[in-house]
């Protein structure tokens, strides 16, 4: 443990980077729900910033997972991005892209998922608890927990969509424009 | 100075019986004796007062309302496991901002006759989002540690330049760090000395001149090498390709150079492909004695050393890393 702390090599940038992102996408998002969605604006904001981080704490989780597990020859392509900012002699470049990209919509959907099901727990959350001290009361809270998981409300999940769609969207135009200043 | 030291005061005497001042006083009084007291006595007495001082600290932030007490109540608490049984460092890290925001659940959670209830509608969203935040700045806390891991795995890596990732950047540890193919040249050169000498002259001149022109890589010397001299194995030691190569000392007769090279075949930044920090060579010269060779060695130089701002290279300070 003590020689992990010789080595000085901090997250900063990706820490700088996803707080912006954090922001960027908490406000076009509560726009957009506001746009689509019953509810007040400062509800708006307080879902939208809620789900987003329930959203980006499920990449991390799954980042962590996934290279817990990656076989060697992947992680050091892993390695070798995150440090040096580029892979490691790929052998066939139009397979590998062809991943990336499967891999980048993986991550666009799983986030759509979190935060749909996020926001129908947090609907739970938020709204008002019946007293749960007869067994009726019981059944019928455990109905609606229930329903949170089942259930899929179609205008919920294209407003979801749409809002991750456009946030991302922007997101990468950003990205885009940085890495334009930084080729010219 | 008199004022300085009423306000000392001030934080240690008790106004009453039961305030924080009593814990903070009692706190220093367990610590005084805890010096002068030794063996298991000693742990006791230092572990009451650092709880002391928790309580103390703790109330104090309540009293005072101040917003971060339950960081702060929650960093004592991780110090205090971590002197009590000895959790890794690491574990303590992860699990302070979550415990922190337990903690600062509990005021809306409970009431004060320490009844538990659910919090209000209106303090739910804050809640949910203030434990949302701690448990991502977890998850930077664990990449960061991530990071430690695969440096760990791939330590020369930190001799190439982060400056195109998004991900990291670079703390200047200065010209302290050297990629490992120094040591590993170190660790080969006693073998090399001790094996290429006392060997009959004309197999040596003929070994010598089969390894003209051209790099030859030498697994068979290598390998039993780094066995004998207990080098610790890393996933990037399949990266480092050892070669040598051999060409006659011209100014000297019966006199061979003999270059070994330590070369990264791992990933590279751009920048780490133009000035190449990575690899090292190692020059032993082989000479006739009688009818024996002996083989001597430089300390082992990296091929692309380091230098200061004015362009002086540091060679006193990677003359320490050559053992």
């Amino acid at each position: 443990m003590a020689e992990i702390f010789t080595w000085g090599v901090i997250p900063i940038p990706i820490i700088i980077f996803q707080t912006l992102a954090l922001l960027f996408s908490i406000a076009i998002e509560a726009y957009i729900f506001s746009r689509q969605l019953l509810l007040t604006h400062r509800e708006c904001v307080q879902y939208s910033a809620a789900i987003n981080l329930l959203s980006a704490i499920a990449v991390w989780l799954f980042g962590f997972t996934m290279q817990a597990f990656l076989p060697p020859k992947f992680k050091l392509q892993l390695i070798s991005y995150i440090f040096l900012g580029r892979f490691y002699n790929i052998e066939n470049e139009t397979l590998f892209n062809f991943v990336i990209v499967l891999l980048l919509l993986f991550l666009f959907f799983l986030v759509c998922f979190v935060e749909f099901k996020g926001l129908d727990f947090l609907e739970i959350i938020f709204s008002e608890w019946p007293e749960l001290n007869t067994p009726e009361e019981r059944q019928e809270f455990r109905q609606r927990l229930v329903a949170a998981v089942t259930y899929t409300d179609p205008e919920k999940v294209t407003a979801i969509f749409w809002a991750n769609a456009a946030s991302n969207s922007a997101i990468l135009l950003v990205i885009l424009i940085a890495v334009l200043q930084y080729y010219t | 100075m008199l004022k300085f030291f009423s306000y000392l005061l001030n934080l240690v005497k008790p106004t009453q019986f039961n305030s924080w001042q009593t814990f903070n006083g009692l706190a220093i009084l367990f610590f005084i004796t805890s010096v002068f007291s030794q063996g298991f006595l000693r742990d006791v007495l230092a572990y009451t007062s650092f709880v002391c001082i928790s309580i103390g600290l703790t109330w104090v932030g309540l009293e005072k309302s101040w917003p971060w007490t339950p960081w702060l109540t929650a960093a004592l608490i991780c110090l205090f496991i971590h002197d009590l049984i000895k959790v890794d460092v690491q574990v303590l890290l992860l699990t302070w901002l979550p415990l922190a925001a337990s903690l600062a659940i509990i005021p809306y959670a409970v009431d004060p006759d320490f009844h538990w209830h659910l919090p209000k509608q209106e303090s739910r969203q804050f809640l949910v989002i203030l434990f949302g935040s701690q448990i991502l700045l977890t998850c930077w806390i664990q990449f960061f540690f991530i990071l430690q891991g695969w440096l760990v795995m791939y330590p020369s890596l930190f001799v190439d330049d982060f400056g195109e990732s998004m991900f990291v950047r670079q703390v200047d540890l200065g010209p302290l760090v050297s990629p490992r193919s120094m040591p590993l040249l170190g660790q080969l050169r006693p073998a090399i000395e001790l094996q290429l000498s006392n060997q009959d002259w004309g197999t040596m001149e003929r070994w010598l001149q089969g390894l003209y022109h051209t790099a030859h890589q030498m697994p068979e010397f290598v390998e039993p090498a780094l066995e004998r001299a207990e080098w610790e194995r890393l996933p990037e030691d399949d990266f480092w390709q050892v070669t040598a190569i051999a060409s006659p000392q011209l100014d000297q007769p019966n006199t061979y150079q003999l270059r070994w090279d330590a070369q990264w075949r791992g990933p590279r930044s751009r920048h780490g492909e133009k000035n190449n920090p990575y690899d090292a060579y190692l020059i032993c010269r082989i000479r006739r004695e009688n009818q024996t060779s002996i083989a001597d060695c430089d300390n082992a130089q990296r091929v692309n050393p380091p230098t200061t701002e004015n362009g002086t290279p540091l060679l006193s300070q990677e003359g320490k890393f050559n053992g």
